[in-house]
């Protein structure tokens, strides 16, 4: 067991999750939630790697997840915002197509996976940070990630000052409370949603850049592994408040390192710890869950 | 968000669509797998076909789900818990507990569909046991296209299993991959999502107008 390795692995395995739930807080608090977030990350994982492997060029690969998974946002919003249909139907919609389309592409260009190794160095991609890295146990643990990864930890105080001190943060904030009433102080709702939707599949994006070039430079099907649906769980326990769902997410990437470092000096009962993360996301939710209700008693049942 | 009834009748669909799949398909060998079961735990077949003798329960456990959907006291106040949560608290029902019932219901459907699923076509328990999207997600998007209704839902199960099995033999005899069928899927669920037709001609509607103008006049 080595304690280092687990909380770096935490951080790592905290960066996807971070990504999905910083651009996901937006879309939980114009009240539209983002089921869809699972099918965003596949996608941006998929076509960033895509992309790369046909130009070879690192920005064309950014620039086609984003654009792809821009695209796929807007299909979800169109659907569930414009149209009016079922967010949550349509999510899964916008889920079931991203994991069916990758594996179709896959099968149609007969690869088991798509393995970008000898154009980007994964290696080569680590940042050192002068200063930090020379100090013992910090040093080890802070430094030598991906760029992405400061990126992302940059972007919780980037979101929060987009959520609570801006004109626009104000605005995603009160359509999710009241619809009609923005709508009659002449801000347009939709338009506002729409963004934020937006917002949440750009940083999905991110989180398959970070997933699929950053750390592997492999994609292979079903990569995501359900982290979309970790960053649901984690935006539901902090309720949509960016530095809260962020320690959620932190919490819930230390359950995946634990999975991941335990498994080694288990021996053969190695399979177990994988459940870790997911039983661990099931209890806090319950736990969370609990406290907040009974905080707030409502009689009879509250449809939310 | 619960949206109970759904819930209830996902499940309800699952089984059905499990069954559809034992209807069609051949059992595929999985790498990664526990042992097989006895041949005296294996459903037997009836006759020559593929059908087992899980298709007769199936069918038993569905008649028996439509009569407490459509006729029993408790679907009718889960359909109501479904249309207004609020409401249905308000004149009385127990909601909570219903939600809870009904909860425990699908998960014994579902569990019957993969006991049955397992005991008369896989045998064994694979990693993919129940494909890579899931039966449970194909439940879910069974429901919404047999519109919540056991029949329709019936129909939809059958629809389904066809278009699965159906993508095996075209990846068999073709080059299309046979992923072309989640895609399939995922569109039309999108379209499902919103009632896309529906919503921009309203063909149902003027159908339905049509149809009771001839039966008043017949």
């Amino acid at each position: 067991m080595n304690f280092e390795r687990i909380l770096f692995d935490m951080i790592d395995n905290a960066v996807p999750i971070l990504f999905c739930v910083l651009g996901g807080n937006f879309a939980y608090k114009v009240n539209v939630l983002n089921i869809s977030m699972e099918g965003m990350l596949l996608m941006g994982a998929f076509s960033s790697v895509l992309f790369l492997m046909l130009s070879g060029s690192m920005l064309v690969g950014i620039l086609g997840a984003v654009g792809i998974v821009l695209v796929s946002g807007w299909i979800f919003s169109f659907m569930s915002i414009t149209r009016k249909g079922n967010p949550i139907i349509s999510g899964l919609a916008i889920n079931l197509l991203a994991t069916s389309i990758t594996a179709f592409v896959l099968k149609s260009l007969s690869l088991p996976n798509i393995n970008v190794n000898h154009i980007v160095d994964v290696a080569g991609l680590k940042v050192n940070i002068p200063l930090l890295q020379d100090i013992p146990v910090i040093g080890s643990i802070v430094s030598g990630h991906s760029p992405l990864t400061y990126i992302a930890f940059v972007m919780i105080f980037v979101s929060w000052l987009l959520m609570y001190r801006t004109k626009f943060g104000v605005y995603v904030r009160v359509v999710g409370e009241n619809e009609e009433a923005t709508e009659s102080v002449g801000i347009r709702g939709t338009k506002i949603k729409y963004i934020a939707v937006l917002i949440g599949a750009l940083s999905c994006a991110f989180a398959g850049i970070n997933l699929a070039v950053e750390r592997l430079a492999l994609f292979t099907n079903d990569m995501s592994a359900g982290i979309g649906f970790i960053a649901i769980a984690a935006i539901f326990c902090g309720k949509g408040r960016p530095s809260i769902t962020a320690l959620y997410a932190m919490l819930f990437g230390l359950c995946q390192s634990l999975s991941v470092n335990l498994n080694i000096s288990a021996g053969p009962a190695s399979g177990l710890f994988k459940t870790l993360p997911y039983i661990m996301i099931v209890t806090i939710l319950a736990a969370v869950s609990i406290i907040q209700t009974r905080k707030n008693y409502t009689r009879g049942f509250k449809n939310e | 968000m619960p949206k109970a009834p759904f819930f209830l009748i996902e499940n309800a669909s699952y089984k059905i669509k499990t069954l559809s799949q034992s209807l069609f398909q051949d059992p595929i060998l999985g790498d990664v797998s526990t042992p097989s079961i006895l041949p005296s735990a294996m459903f037997i077949k009836l006759g020559g076909s593929y059908i087992t003798l899980f298709f007769p329960l199936v069918i038993l456990v569905f008649a028996i789900m439509y009569v407490v959907i459509k006729k029993s006291r408790f679907g009718y106040e889960v359909t109501a818990i479904g249309k207004n949560p609020m409401f249905a608290e308000i004149s009385g029902m127990n909601v909570r507990r219903k939600i809870m019932y009904m909860m425990i219901i699908s998960g014994a459907l579902s569990g019957l569909a993969g006991a049955g699923y397992m005991m008369s076509e896989k045998f064994k328990y694979t990693l993919t046991f129940s494909g890579v999207p899931g039966l449970g997600w194909d439940g879910m998007l069974i429901a919404l296209l047999g519109r919540h209704n056991p029949v329709g839902i019936l129909i939809a199960a059958i629809f389904f299993a066809a278009l699965k099995t159906g993508a095996d033999t075209i990846s068999i005899f073709s080059d299309v991959p046979k992923e072309i069928v989640g895609i399939i899927q995922g569109v039309m669920i999108l379209f499902l999502a919103i009632d896309f037709v529906n919503a921009q001609t309203g063909w149902f509607k003027k159908m339905t107008a049509k149809m009771g103008r001839k039966g008043a006049q017949a």
